[in-house]
C-alpha cells in the first residue's frame, strides 16, 4: 500500500472510518435504486485508488468479470418482467431481468468495495484497538487468527520442501499426492497448535489482560472526528428519513419505474452522493494541508 | 462484587427488553416490505451479544483463548482451501469439535468468529450474522453433548447429519426473507425443496470432515491440553 494514501486516512480516528463504512455498506446493501447504486460504486472505486494506489487496477481485472458474470445471470435465470427482448432457447429474455441484473450486481460490487476499502484503511492494529478495548479478548482471538492465517501458508510450504528431501511428493500418483498432504496436514496442525499455545504463554508472561495495559498504537477523539461524525449522522438519518417517507422506492417488476426526480428524491441523492464522497474530500484535505505545509518551510 | 454483577445483569436484561422491540418497530417503519430482513438481521447480531460478553467475562487461560484462535483459523483456511467445491466445506465439522473439546462457549465463538473472519474474504454482508448464529449455535449444542460424542463416533456423525440439515434450514429462512421480503409458508417449503441437493452436500462433507478429523484433530487438542495443563 502506498504510504501516502494510507498517511490520507491516519489523520481519522477508527472509529469515526469504522462508522462511515459501516453506514456506506449498510445503505449499498438495502437500497436497490439505480441511481444510489450508481453513486455507491463510483465513490467506492474513487475511494479504492486513493487507499490502494496502482495496485487496485490489478484488482480490478477480478472484479470486471465478476460484475459481468452476475449482471448477465440474472436475465438467463429470471424470466419475469414484461417487457421480451428476444426470445433464447423458448425462454423469454426481458428488459426488466436485465435492469435488475445490472443494479444489483452493481450492489453487490459496490458493498464488495466498501468492504475492499474497509480491509485497506482499518488495519489489523485499528480493528484491534477498537474491539480491544471492549472485548479483549474477542479482539485477541480475532487478531491472532488473521494472523494465523498467511502463516499457515507459509508454513506448509516450508513443511513441504523439508518433507520432499525426505522422499515424500518423489511420486507422481495421486494417492502418493495424497498421502503426503495427509501427512503434511498434520505436521502443519501439530506445530501450529503449539506455537500457538507458546505465543499465549509468552503473551500472559508479559502480562495480558492485566489492568492499565496501554495499546501499541493511541487514537484520540478530535475535534475534526466530531465534525466528520456529525456529518456523517446527519445524511445517514436523513437519508433513513427519506426511505421512511418513501421517497426512494423503486420497483422492477413487472416494469421497471422510470427515475423520478422530485426534490426529494434528489435531496436523497445529493446526501448520499455528500456522504460518500466524505472519505475522498478527506484524502484531498490532507493533500491541500502537506502541500500548504511544505510550500511555508 | 455481588451486587455490581446483579447490577450489571439487570442493566443488559433491560437492554435486551428495549432493544429488540425498537428494532422490531424501527425496522417496520423504515423499510417497509425490507423490514423484515432488516430486523431479521439485526436480532441475529443481538443474540450473539451475550455469548460474546459471557466469554468475556469469565476468567480463563490466555493458552486457551489461543488455542480457540487457531481453530477459528483452521476453519477459515478450509473454507479458502475447499471454496472450489461449492458448499462442500469443513468449517462445521470443526466447529463441532471446537465445541466438543473446548467447551459449549468456546464452540459458540469458534463458529460465529470463523464466520466473520472468512467473510472478510467471501464477502460480508446479510448472511454474516445468520452463519454467526447458525454455526455458533451448532458449535454450542456440541458442546453440551461433548459426553457423549466422544464416546459414541456413531453420535458424533448423527450430530454432522444433523448440523448439516439445521444449517440449511436455517440459511433458507434467510433465502426467503432476501427473496421476498415477508415470510412464507408455502415459498419457505419451496426454497427447502430447491435446496435438497446442496443441504445433501452439507449432510455428506460434515459425515466426511468429521470422519476424517476427529481423531487426529481431537487427539491432538486433547494432547495439548494434557501437555500445558490447560
Amino acid at each position: 500500500m502506498n504510504t501516502k494514501e494510507k498517511f490520507a486516512y491516519a489523520a481519522l480516528h477508527p472509529l469515526t472510518v469504522a462508522l462511515h463504512l459501516l453506514g456506506q455498506i449498510i445503505l449499498g446493501m438495502f437500497i436497490m435504486h439505480p441511481v444510489f447504486v450508481a453513486i455507491s460504486l463510483f465513490f467506492a472505486v474513487v475511494v479504492c485508488f486513493f487507499v490502494c494506489g496502482k495496485s487496485f487496477l490489478k484488482e480490478l481485472k477480478f472484479y470486471l468479470p465478476f460484475y459481468i458474470i452476475v449482471a448477465l445471470s440474472n436475465p438467463l435465470f429470471s424470466h419475469s418482467g414484461a417487457t421480451p427482448l428476444f426470445f433464447l432457447n423458448g425462454k423469454p429474455i426481458t428488459y426488466e431481468a436485465t435492469i435488475y441484473g445490472i443494479v444489483s450486481s452493481g450492489m453487490f460490487l459496490s458493498v464488495l468495495l466498501w468492504c475492499r476499502v474497509w480491509n485497506g484503511i482499518m488495519t489489523e492494529d485499528k480493528l484491534v484497538f477498537l474491539v480491544g478495548r471492549r472485548l479483549p479478548k474477542i479482539g485477541l482471538v480475532l487478531t491472532i487468527s488473521l494472523r494465523m492465517i498467511p502463516r499457515f501458508r507459509n508454513k506448509w510450504w516450508e513443511i513441504r520442501e523439508v518433507q520432499s528431501t525426505l522422499g515424500d511428493f518423489a511420486e507422481s500418483g495421486f494417492i502418493a499426492q495424497i498421502k503426503g498432504a495427509v501427512k503434511l496436514f498434520s505436521a502443519l496442525i501439530t506445530h501450529a497448535m503449539e506455537s500457538a499455545v507458546e505465543t499465549g504463554m509468552s503473551m500472559s508472561a508479559r502480562g495480558y489482560g492485566l489492568k492499565g495495559r496501554s495499546s501499541l498504537v493511541l487514537y484520540k477523539i478530535r475535534p475534526y472526528d466530531i465534525v466528520f461524525m456529525c456529518g456523517n449522522l446527519f445524511t445517514f438519518v436523513a437519508i433513513i428519513v427519506g426511505i421512511a417517507m418513501g421517497f426512494i422506492d423503486y420497483q422492477f417488476y413487472p416494469t421497471v419505474t422510470p427515475v423520478e426526480c422530485g426534490s426529494g428524491t434528489t435531496g436523497m441523492f445529493v446526501l448520499f452522493a455528500m456522504q460518500s464522497a466524505l472519505l475522498v474530500l478527506q484524502a484531498i484535505k490532507e493533500e491541500a494541508v502537506w502541500k500548504y505545509s511544505r510550500s511555508r518551510i | 462484587m455481588g451486587t455490581e454483577m446483579k447490577i450489571k445483569m439487570i442493566i443488559s436484561l433491560l437492554l435486551f427488553l428495549v432493544l429488540v422491540p425498537l428494532i422490531a418497530v424501527g425496522g417496520y417503519f423504515l423499510f417497509r416490505e425490507r423490514g423484515y430482513i432488516w430486523v431479521s438481521v439485526c436480532i441475529a447480531v443481538v443474540s450473539c451479544i451475550p455469548f460474546f460478553v459471557s466469554f468475556e467475562r469469565k476468567v480463563s487461560d490466555v493458552r486457551k483463548t489461543v488455542v480457540l484462535a487457531f481453530l477459528v483459523a483452521l476453519s477459515v483456511l478450509g473454507r479458502l482451501v475447499f471454496s472450489y467445491l461449492p458448499h462442500f466445506k469443513p468449517v462445521t465439522a470443526i466447529v463441532i469439535l471446537a465445541g466438543i473439546y473446548l467447551g459449549a462457549e468456546s464452540g459458540f465463538l469458534c463458529g460465529s468468529l470463523s464466520v466473520l473472519v472468512s467473510n472478510f474474504i467471501f464477502g460480508q454482508g446479510p448472511w454474516t450474522p445468520f452463519q454467526m448464529v447458525a454455526w455458533g449455535l451448532i458449535g454450542f449444542i456440541a458442546g453440551i453433548f461433548n459426553a457423549v460424542m466422544k464416546k459414541h463416533i456413531s453420535v458424533l456423525l448423527i450430530y454432522g447429519v444433523l448440523s448439516g440439515i439445521f444449517y440449511s434450514l436455517f440459511m433458507d429462512i434467510l433465502t426467503v426473507l432476501w427473496l421476498d421480503g415477508g415470510f412464507n409458508g408455502e415459498k419457505y417449503l419451496a426454497a427447502v425443496t430447491s435446496s435438497l441437493p446442496i443441504t445433501a452436500v452439507y449432510v455428506f462433507s460434515n459425515i466426511i470432515f468429521l470422519f476424517v478429523l476427529v481423531k487426529p484433530l481431537g487427539k491432538k487438542i486433547e494432547r495439548i491440553k494434557t501437555k500445558y495443563g490447560i
